[in-house]
């Protein structure tokens, strides 16, 4: 079981959090049987159709009263259920050590979500991995369902550290490819990257059929820019540095923000991403319950 | 622009502070890890035209508005145009002032007259602008005064109007010799006037003058015009239009006629007028229209005083009305006396030919005057006193010897001569005179039998005339003399040096004036008539009005020499009054040396003489803005001290610092605001 310690977690929030069943928009294809929509037939007790019977089908599965009734062959079939492999994606590049003064780096903050997402998912008896990523795949944890391996997935988010530049486009089109199908992608990220590239990855995981969701770590600072007097900005993603009088360039500022947010909304629109804008200096509860709540309304089809 | 407190302009350097802060503030950045870089090098791609100039235009706000401050607490003098005219003024300055009667006028709400606004208004600036020479132009004396503090001028300068018309472009013509002779360097020239008209002469010809000399000076020398024109109260005035005494009756009387004028008013009032003669005071109510009231002839007996058997009837008076604003025009003084016997002496042999002068010099043209003739010869002329005569008719041989010796020394003093050709002239020279024979002119004269040619008659004629002579001139009610009526039948010719006052077709004279080498100013003069009044040789005494005006006109101004009183103008007849005049009337404080600048009553030389204001001071015509452009021209001038500015020439325009930091202040906040935002910064934080 997890430790109580682990400073990424809160109990009562997490208690609160399990109130809400986490659920794929989609249906989901695990590897045991487990309480989400399965895109096959399977034993359970929901009804899905009749079949005609065909050579080599399980005779227990005759619909004898369909066969009294019409002189036909029928198999009865049910719906699957399965469990949900949930692949969390964390961005552990340069700029997401990024925090105002006495608030979250954009880190910490995924990480309490990502930690959330894990135990709720484990609790319900889904299957949870995770992914950190920077330039590469720093670490990379396939979804299990046992209760050591959330501790492991603990132990990783808790030594996870930033560094490097973020090639997240890159990143996501080699996990669309080496995660299987039909599994929820929790990406954690700033998407601090070229909204096109970023595009074109998102859209390769739906065409994987992941069901993908988003949350969009943005730092109030980094929102309002307000600063006083002159400033040396340092990429935190390289050498790069740029001196700036804030008041002259506040504005265009504002504009190139403005004009990056409307460009993302309009590519979760495109992609049918769940995505979530999160400003760090909110708690991580509500953006974590309008995720759960969202996903409730929208329940996957089979 | 100068300041009270020019100390604090020391603290002008404090303008910079914004600049500094900026600099500063560029020096003292902080270094920030920073992860949306993408928007910081997108942002630094985009235009920044409108940013950059806004934030320098935050930064001139800034220095304008430290600057503004500064300029506020130094607290800062102007007049305007005056501001700029001051910067090179020096510490000198030449001061006109117009000391005519109508600055003597009130201001409204005020007790001090214009000459004093004008004078306080002048100190306060000298001392603002610490002006410590200060040159004065004395019309009185026609002499700049130098004072060499502005306290010495204070002590000096006087404050009660005198009763001239002043002379502006005279005393700028002062002005421009004292530049001239003096190391001036650049200066103001401060004239304090109301501008009157009158003052001013905008049409002089010595405009022209001033205008070319002062621009021929290497200094830069300028103009500033104090106008206390502004704000004018309604003023009486009174002026005494004759006095003369009538001695007709048992009682002598006084016949004067006065005019009282109004420049503002609107309804009819009785004005109580006081007259005094000597030390006896009579009043009277005047009922004035709108624009004045006309008293004429209004007798008064007068009382025994100054007067006597042997010396006639003289003496002295004013008329006044209540004080109002201006009470220098409140007061007009008059002199009278009995007007004095008009003699004629006739020298002739042949009193046939002189019968008609002597019968119009014996018939008075009023009442009130006297006139008789004697005839007497050549030789009788030494045994007859000539003091009291006023008209010498000379019909005889030119005299000679001592007889010319006494027509010399009668017309130096002032006597009037007729000399009249004799019937057989000699060759006698007398005064570069000489008679020359006698010659027909030809034709009839009107009346005559007629047969002869309409040429011929109008060669008889006199065909020209100087009708501006004060013996031709035009009647009182302007129709000319019929002098084209006359007829001359013959005429003697004359050698000498003379001016024709009317002539023949021929260009022949009739009528001349001689030049004679006596003192202009009191010398009589010696007319000429080439023709008798007998009917032989012209219509003279038939057609008797030319001769007898031009009989009268002589014997009015030869009366003139044995007048005892003098009714003249102050500042025009200077020569009338001097300093050792006694004052018997009129303004107590006025100096010795401008008596004849001030109305009033004087004793000069055993003879009265009442003086008066101005003529023209009863105009109460100014010149305007454009009338002054054209008498100044091309020269550095200003006008300063109009409307709104009655509290002085220069003024405090912090206020307008203040207002313009406060603006300063309010711009660049508003360049501070931060830009409207359309919509939140985080439009959609969550889609399903």
């Amino acid at each position: 079981m997890f430790q109580v310690s682990r400073s990424f977690l809160d109990p009562q929030i997490l208690s609160r959090l399990a109130a809400v069943p986490l659920h794929p928009r989609h249906a989901m294809q695990g590897n045991v049987s487990g309480r989400h929509a399965s895109p096959h037939r399977g034993s359970s007790v929901e009804f899905a159709e009749y079949r005609k019977y065909v050579p080599g089908d399980d005779l227990r599965r005759l619909d004898w009263r369909a066969y009294g009734r019409t002189d036909r062959y029928y198999v009865k079939e049910f719906e699957a259920d399965t469990n949900l492999r949930c692949c969390v994606v964390l961005d552990t590049s340069g700029s997401m050590g990024f925090a105002s003064k006495g608030m979250l780096t954009k880190l910490d903050y995924g990480r309490r979500i990502a930690a959330s997402l894990g135990y709720l998912a484990a609790q319900q008896g889904d299957a949870v991995g995770l992914s950190l990523v920077s330039h590469q795949i720093v670490q990379n944890i396939p979804p299990r369902r046992s209760a050591a391996h959330l501790k492991v997935l603990f132990d990783t988010l808790e030594n996870a550290n930033t560094l490097g530049e973020t090639r997240l486009p890159e990143i996501l089109d080699e996990l669309a490819e080496t995660v299987r199908q039909r599994a929820l992608v929790v990406i954690i990220s700033d998407f601090f990257v070229e909204p096109a590239a970023l595009k074109r990855s998102l859209e390769h995981l739906r065409f994987r059929k992941h069901d993908v969701a988003a949350f969009h770590l943005l730092d109030q600072q980094e929102v309002d820019f307000a600063f006083g007097r002159p400033v040396r900005f340092v990429d935190m993603e390289g050498n790069t540095s740029l001196f700036v009088e804030p008041n002259e360039i506040a504005d265009r500022y504002q504009r190139a923000l403005q004009n990056y947010l409307k460009e993302m909304q309009k590519i979760v629109l495109e992609t049918a991403v769940d995505y979530h804008r999160v400003l760090t200096s909110e708690s991580y509860e509500h953006p974590m319950m309008r995720f759960l709540v969202g996903r409730t309304r929208a329940r996957g089809v089979r | 622009m100068s300041f009270l407190q020019p100390w604090m302009l020391l603290a002008l350097p404090l303008a910079a502070i914004p600049i500094v802060i900026h600099l500063v503030n560029q020096r003292r950045f902080q270094t920030v890890p920073w992860a949306a870089m993408r928007f910081l090098l997108e942002a630094n791609r985009m235009s920044s035209g409108y940013t950059r100039l806004r934030q320098w235009l935050i930064l001139a706000m800034r220095t304008l508005a430290v600057l503004a401050l500064v300029l506020f607490t130094a607290r800062p003098l102007t007049s305007g145009i005056m501001a700029l005219l001051n910067g090179e003024s020096g510490t000198q300055a030449i001061v006109i002032l117009d000391r005519s009667p109508s600055m003597g006028d009130r201001l409204p709400n005020s007790n001090r007259t214009r000459l004093e606004s004008a004078i306080d208004q002048l100190s306060s600036t000298f001392q603002t602008l610490g002006i410590q020479r200060i040159i004065q132009l004395d019309e009185a004396t026609g002499k700049p005064e130098e004072f060499a503090s502005l306290n010495q001028w204070l002590r000096a300068v006087p404050r009660t109007p005198w009763s001239a018309t002043s002379d502006i472009p005279g005393l700028l013509e002062q002005a421009l010799v004292y530049a001239k002779n003096n190391p001036v360097g650049n200066s103001v020239v401060w004239i304090g006037s109301d501008l009157r008209e009158a003052d001013w002469r905008s049409r002089d010809g010595r405009w022209a003058a001033v205008r070319d000399g002062f621009k021929s000076l290497p200094q830069n020398i300028r103009f500033s015009v104090l106008d206390l024109s502004s704000d004018r109260t309604e003023d009486r005035s009174i002026r005494v239009t004759n006095a003369q005494c009538i001695d007709n009756s048992e009682t002598p009387t006084l016949s004067i006629s006065f005019r009282i004028d109004r420049t503002s008013g609107s309804d009819a009032v009785s004005i109580p007028v006081e007259i005094a003669i000597g030390n006896s005071r009579t009043s009277l109510d005047v009922n004035a229209s709108a624009s004045g009231a006309q008293v004429n002839d209004y007798r008064l007996p007068l009382p025994a005083v100054d007067g006597s058997a042997t010396e006639g009837i003289r003496g002295w008076g004013w008329v006044k009305i209540p004080s109002d604003g201006n009470p220098s025009n409140d007061i007009s003084y008059f002199a009278f006396e009995q007007p004095p016997l008009r003699r004629t002496v006739i020298v002739s042999n042949t009193p046939d030919l002189v019968a008609a002068i002597e019968l119009c010099a014996s018939i008075a043209p009023q009442q009130t005057i006297r006139c008789e003739s004697e005839l007497v010869t050549p030789s009788q002329l030494p045994s007859v006193p000539l003091d009291g005569v006023a008209l010498l008719v000379w019909n005889d041989d030119l005299p000679t010897g001592d007889l010319l010796e006494i027509v010399q020394s009668f017309v130096h003093s002032g006597g009037q001569v007729l000399l009249v050709p004799p019937e057989n002239p000699n060759d006698n020279v007398a005064f570069g005179f000489q008679w020359k024979e006698w010659k027909d002119v030809g034709g009839v004269a009107r009346g005559t039998p007629t047969g002869v040619d309409e040429d011929a008659a109008s060669n008889t004629r006199i065909s020209q005339w100087q009708n501006d002579s004060e013996l031709l001139a035009n009647t009182l009610n302007g129709a000319p003399l019929p002098l084209g009526q006359l007829s001359i039948r013959r005429l003697c010719a004359f050698d000498g040096r003379a001016t024709a006052l009317a002539s023949m077709a021929d260009g022949q004279p009739i009528l001349a004036v001689l030049e004679n080498d006596g003192p202009r100013e009191t010398a009589g003069s010696m007319v000429i008539c080439a023709t008798t009044p007998s009917d032989r040789d012209s219509t003279l005494a038939g057609d008797g009005v030319v001769l007898y005006v031009a009989i009268q006109r002589m014997l009015a101004a030869g009366a003139r020499r044995a007048a005892t009183i003098k009714q003249g103008v102050a500042g025009v007849n200077r020569d009338w009054v001097q300093a050792t005049s006694l004052l018997i009337a009129g303004d107590e404080a006025a100096t010795t040396t401008e008596y004849a600048m001030h109305a009033g009553i004087y004793d000069s030389n055993k003879s009265l003489v009442a003086l008066d204001r101005g003529l023209r001071e009863d105009e109460s015509s100014t010149v305007d803005e454009s009338a002054l452009g054209t008498m100044f021209g091309e020269l550095n001038w200003a006008r300063v001290g109009v409307e709104g500015r009655s509290n002085g020439i220069i003024q405090e325009i912090w206020r307008w610092f203040v207002i313009l930091m406060l603006a300063a202040l309010i711009l660049e906040a508003l360049l501070c605001l931060p830009r409207l935002r359309r919509g939140p910064v985080l439009p959609s934080t969550h889609r399903s």
